[in-house]
């Protein structure tokens, strides 16, 4: 018998509601952004979106429910931590639906969920040792190791974004300058897109790093420039990290891996001069395949990994 | 000589089980070893007869009682009669242990090495493995040898590029080498992972939650990991090669192939040649300790750049221990107090991670050696592959 499993995806700007099976076929999938950004409110908007695609599919009804959040999440109880876009933070959204649908619920955050993505749909189904990250406005990573979801000793394992790239780089909030995240995510691709351009460029407020990205299609100069450093600032991270944990295959996903042919060739030319090839002959780096969908089926990931104990699943130790 | 592994090794978890209870609460009785193993009383009784007829263990005699009755058999290790040997081989000097089950050293011999042959290591290896057997006088005693090499030592044997600290070919069959020449069940592990596991043998707080990873600062640079109780190997039992995570592509040459690795600044292999004429890392120090500026210079700058790096390591694996160890664990407690306030601020906050500063002294590696090997035939620790 088909299950099915109902993934929420829950981002800075906007949210996702989904129905897969367990094989992760899309029965459908809404896309919605946020009228208002409230504790309360982000618990009425998706409970009702939820309700709407459920009502168009009574034959195909969920047995469990997986949700990703930005920040920090505990699974084991199924509360968000803190958010990393606003001012949302401990909220018991997993009983909260729980006891709205009445089925298992699960949670993560969107990093960790999308490398068991990738462990249970993706690119990395036969892998063990591998690194998963996203870049979209902020980076966030997950590590596999022996084939387990890796937490590290206080579940900060995998903290990609905040290794340092440029020396004396833009500050971050971690309280360094020059970090990963300050560089590559997308406020900082727009911010050295505007500090290059000048002020003479083609470009206006809502300039973001989907903009410059189709710019940089169009053949904007500084545009590609800017996505030969994504390259360059990506590579030296991912080298350094290859170095210490030998992975079979690196994954790449976010917004910004939308983009991933824009900046595959700098990446790839510095992985070549930073890796030590020797001790990784094969590594692979890869963008996601889930494209903007990606969340989506790290929602559902993460239900499967709770529900049949997959992976080392929410298997941290939290002090 | 001829031996085949099965005569040694001890493969069923339940006698492994007993064997550790021994280790660590010896002399005891059978009725005691079933209380801490949970095992039935015939497991018990079976393990017991097969670590008899192993000679692992001995009867140490009986627990005197008041009441009538047979008395209970006490047992305990055959300390005697189960050595493990390590030899930490590395540039300038083999390190030689002989060592009881238990981890504890009972013997040890550094030879120093003018010659970084591969032929002369050789050589030199199996000189200190002589003296080692001439010291314990029944070779039947000894019951595995654990060699730690140079991890590009082992790692580049089939590799062509890959420049290893000994020049000329080393050979592959070393292993083969030793066992047919000493009798005893031999390993190879990489100089990090062997001190890894000293540094776990020597904690005395520890739990199988702890992550561990051991940095080995020392003529070459590697780390060592422990998670989930198992030395993490990687993809292909490469990973910790942090000595050679590119800083400067247009710096200088490495012994990789590569530039403006890691290692050309701050392994002490690069140090002794840039700060000259020096030999060790204490004559380094002595200059460093006295304000000589150019010492200084060079090696504030490994700390530097050493600091980066093990930074971005806690980021990606969030250890509860990070070990600093090799030649630079004798950094004055002043310098290191500092060299570990530059890795604190390139963390994220947050990172909890507890940075200590080795206190072994130098046959720390060879000892680990022996421990290792130890767990392949008597009981896993460490859950190598
Ligand atoms: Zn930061
Ligand atoms: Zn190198």
């Amino acid at each position: 018998m088909t299950e099915y499993i109902l993934a929420v995806d829950i981002g800075g700007s906007k949210y996702m509601i989904a129905l897969l099976d367990s094989h992760g076929s899309l029965v459908e999938v809404s896309y919605h952004k946020w009228r208002t950004l409230s504790k309360a409110n982000v618990i009425d908007e998706t409970i009702t979106s939820t309700r709407e695609l459920l009502g168009k599919h009574l034959d195909k009804s969920p047995s469990m429910i997986g949700i990703t959040i930005p920040g920090l999440a505990d699974p084991r109880r199924g509360i968000w931590l803190k958010s990393s876009f606003s001012g949302i933070g401990n909220l018991s959204i997993g009983s909260i639906f729980q006891g709205e649908f009445g089925i298992p619920v699960y949670i993560d955050n969107d990093a960790r969920a999308c490398a068991l993505a990738e462990k249970i749909f993706g690119a990395c189904k036969d892998k063990e040792n591998f690194l998963y990250m996203t870049i979209s406005n902020g980076i966030g990573g997950a590590v596999f190791t022996n084939n387990m979801l890796y937490y590290g000793g206080y579940g900060h394992a995998g903290e990609i974004g905040h290794c340092i790239v440029v020396e004396d780089g833009y500050p971050c909030k971690c309280g360094n300058n020059g970090c990963l995240e300050m560089h590559a995510a997308g406020p900082g691709i727009v911010r050295t897109y505007l500090s290059l351009a000048g002020n003479s460029g083609p470009y206006d407020k809502s300039l973001d790093a989907k903009a410059i990205a189709e710019l940089a299609k169009k053949g904007d100069a500084t545009a590609l420039k800017i996505f030969q450093l994504e390259g360059y600032y990506i590579g030296k991270v991912v080298a350094t990290i290859s170095n210490v944990l030998n992975p079979e295959i690196v994954v790449i996903g976010g917004g910004v891996s939308l983009s991933f042919s824009l900046f595959e060739e700098s990446l790839n030319k510095t992985m070549d001069k930073y890796l030590f090839k020797s001790a990784n002959p094969n590594l692979k780096i890869r963008a996601s395949q889930f494209g903007y969908n990606g969340g989506i089926y790290g929602a559902a990931a993460v239900a499967l990994s709770g529900k049949n104990q997959l992976y080392n699943w929410a298997n941290l130790s939290l002090g | 000589m001829m031996f085949r592994f099965e005569d040694y090794s001890i493969t069923d978890v339940n006698t492994r089980k007993v064997l550790q209870c021994i280790l660590e609460k010896g002399p005891i009785t059978k009725r005691r070893i079933q209380k801490n193993t949970g095992l039935s009383w015939g497991g018990v009784y079976n393990s017991i007869s097969k670590l008899l007829d192993k000679n692992v263990i001995l009867e140490t005699g009986q627990i005197r009682k008041d009441t009538p009755g047979r008395s209970p058999n006490l047992f305990d290790i055959n300390y005697k009669e189960n050595l493990s040997v390590g030899l930490d081989v590395t540039l300038g000097k083999i390190i030689g242990v002989v060592s009881h089950l238990d981890g504890k050293c009972i013997y040890s011999k550094t030879l120093s090495m003018k010659s970084n042959l591969s032929q002369d290591v050789i050589e030199g290896l199996l000189n200190v493995l002589y003296e080692i057997y001439d010291f314990v006088k029944e070779a039947d005693y000894i019951k595995t040898i654990g060699l730690a090499l140079p991890g590009s030592t082992i790692k580049g044997w089939d590799k062509e590029g890959l420049e290893h600290p000994f020049h000329g070919i080393f050979p592959k069959n070393l292993k083969d080498l030793v066992e047919e020449k000493f009798g005893a069940i031999t390993g190879i592990f990489t100089d990090p992972d062997c001190l890894l596991a000293s540094e776990i043998n020597n904690l005395a707080d520890k739990s199988n939650k702890d992550i561990i990873v051991v940095l080995r600062w020392s003529y070459g640079i590697g780390l060592s990991m422990l998670m989930d109780g198992k030395i993490y190997q990687g993809s292909n039992r490469m990973s910790g090669e942090i000595g050679h995570t590119v800083i400067d592509p247009n710096g200088e040459l490495c012994s990789c192939g590569k530039r403006g690795c890691l290692e050309t600044y701050a392994s002490l292999q690069s140090l002794i040649r840039k700060i000259g004429p020096v030999s060790n890392f204490k004559e380094i120090l002595n200059l460093y300790n006295n304000h000589d500026p150019y010492a200084r210079k060079i090696v504030d700058d490994a700390m530097d750049k050493m600091s980066i790096i093990l930074a971005n390591t806690i980021n990606i694996i969030d250890p509860t221990i990070l070990i600093i160890g090799g030649e630079f664990a004798s950094l004055p407690k002043e310098v290191f107090e500092s060299f570990k306030a530059k890795i604190y601020q390139h963390i994220m906050i947050g990172s909890e991670t507890q940075i200590l500063q080795s206190n072994l002294d130098d046959k720390a590696t060879a000892l680990g050696a022996a421990l290792l090997i130890r767990d392949k035939i008597y009981y896993e620790v460490f859950e190598l592959k």
